[in-house]
């Protein structure tokens, strides 16, 4: 230590490279730094600023004047509250499925895949290479109603004649689940793959058997897992416009289809700015409380 | 404690457990059957000889290829 700090004072060059030293972070910090602010603090505030704005008596279409009028937030509450609940409901859904789904997946690929890991791996991304509008009409393609799935459950003697998937609610959630099952299932294998086999032993040394070894200790130590994926897939679930309005019907409709519609159908542009922030403050506070009621604050 | 002649556990009891042993691996290849099916669905249904429609299956076809492979001579 005292040799190093020798030399940093005896050197010429000593101050300098001090003060590059201490700049250095910034210089780093600036690339992300001016890319935030370009794409996400003005816009962020040119949005705050739309929200509160009105549309002046007999004014053109689209034109909108600064008048801090709030209560544009709760009008554009109160009118689209059904469709914001559902958001939460089928975000809820389609994260749930999705964890039943990815997490024997993940575990299966951590444990039990031995040399075939990376490629399966690679095949739970490798659906998402193509793009995600041509995914989500081939499902409505699939769940049509003269499709395999629906003909093959109609066959069941206590279906209904009139029973259908596509442009329902469980087609929204089938179709969020599937569009978001990637960013559920790598957090999920990232924190199972971790987990130290000589855990898992020690459990099976004190005798207890598979299902007490899974829940007292893989599932524990899952957890941040567990709650990144669930994070992943609830936040762009609950914003969500394509699934609802490719697998959904006019009932279905999510918040981000009532957003876009303001933004691009209507141009209402202030309803869909107060919407667009209800919906951000919503997901941030449900966020807060789950990381804290999962006692996870640390480990995202 | 095994009895001398152990018989062999029935066909049945072997075939169940071999499904608890590998529930997981079932449940997971479930899994990517789901992740497949709609981009198998699109790859088989490139093949189908429909027109603009192309929800039912009309036949087997190769013209869909075409258009992207050789009908553009502007690539």
């Amino acid at each position: 230590m005292a040799f190093v700090h020798g030399l940093n004072t005896s050197h010429s060059g000593a101050k300098s490279s001090l003060k590059s030293k201490s700049l250095t972070p910034y210089i780093l910090l600036a690339p992300g730094l001016i890319w935030l602010i370009t794409f996400f603090i003005i816009p962020i505030f040119s949005l705050a600023s739309t929200s509160t704005m009105v549309r002046p008596e007999g004014a053109q279409i689209g034109t909108y004047v600064q008048e801090l009028r709030f209560a544009n937030y709760v009008d554009a509450f109160l009118a689209n509250k059904e469709q914001y609940l559902r958001s939460f409901v089928y975000a809820a859904f389609a994260t749930l499925l999705a964890l039943a789904i990815a997490y024997p997946l993940a575990y299966a690929i951590a444990f039990k895949s031995g040399k075939y890991r990376n490629i399966l791996l690679v095949m739970v991304v490798a659906p998402f290479f193509t793009s995600f509008l041509l995914r989500t009409i081939a499902w409505t393609q699939i769940l049509a109603d003269s499709g395999p799935i629906v003909s093959a459950i109609k066959v069941l003697p206590f279906v209904d004649e009139m029973f259908r998937i596509n442009n329902t609610s469980t087609a929204v959630v089938i179709g969020l689940a599937y569009n978001f099952l990637p960013f559920m299932t790598l957090p999920l294998y990232a924190s199972l793959e971790r987990i130290d086999p000589r855990t898992l032993e020690a459990a099976g040394d004190l005798y207890a058997n598979g299902f007490t070894t899974f829940r007292k200790v893989t599932l524990p130590l899952s957890m941040p897992g567990v709650v990144a994926g669930t994070l992943l897939t609830f936040i762009p679930a609950a914003g969500d416009y394509v699934n609802a309005a490719i697998l959904g019907n006019p009932g279905t409709k999510m918040i981000g289809n009532v957003i876009e519609s303001r933004f691009f159908a209507v141009v209402d542009y202030p309803t869909a700015a107060a919407l667009s922030f209800t919906l951000m403050a919503t997901i941030l506070i449900l966020v807060t409380l789950y990381i804290r009621k999962s006692g996870t604050d640390e480990l995202v | 404690m095994t009895t001398l002649a152990a018989p062999m556990p029935s066909l049945r009891h072997r075939s169940s457990r071999w499904f608890a042993r590998n529930l997981i691996r079932i449940y997971a290849g479930l899994a990517f059957i789901y992740l497949f099916i709609p981009v198998a669905y699109t790859f088989a249904f490139s093949f189908n000889d429909a027109g603009k429609s192309n929800l039912v299956w009309q036949g087997f076809t190769l013209d869909n290829w075409k258009e992207p492979m050789w009908g553009s001579p502007g690539l």
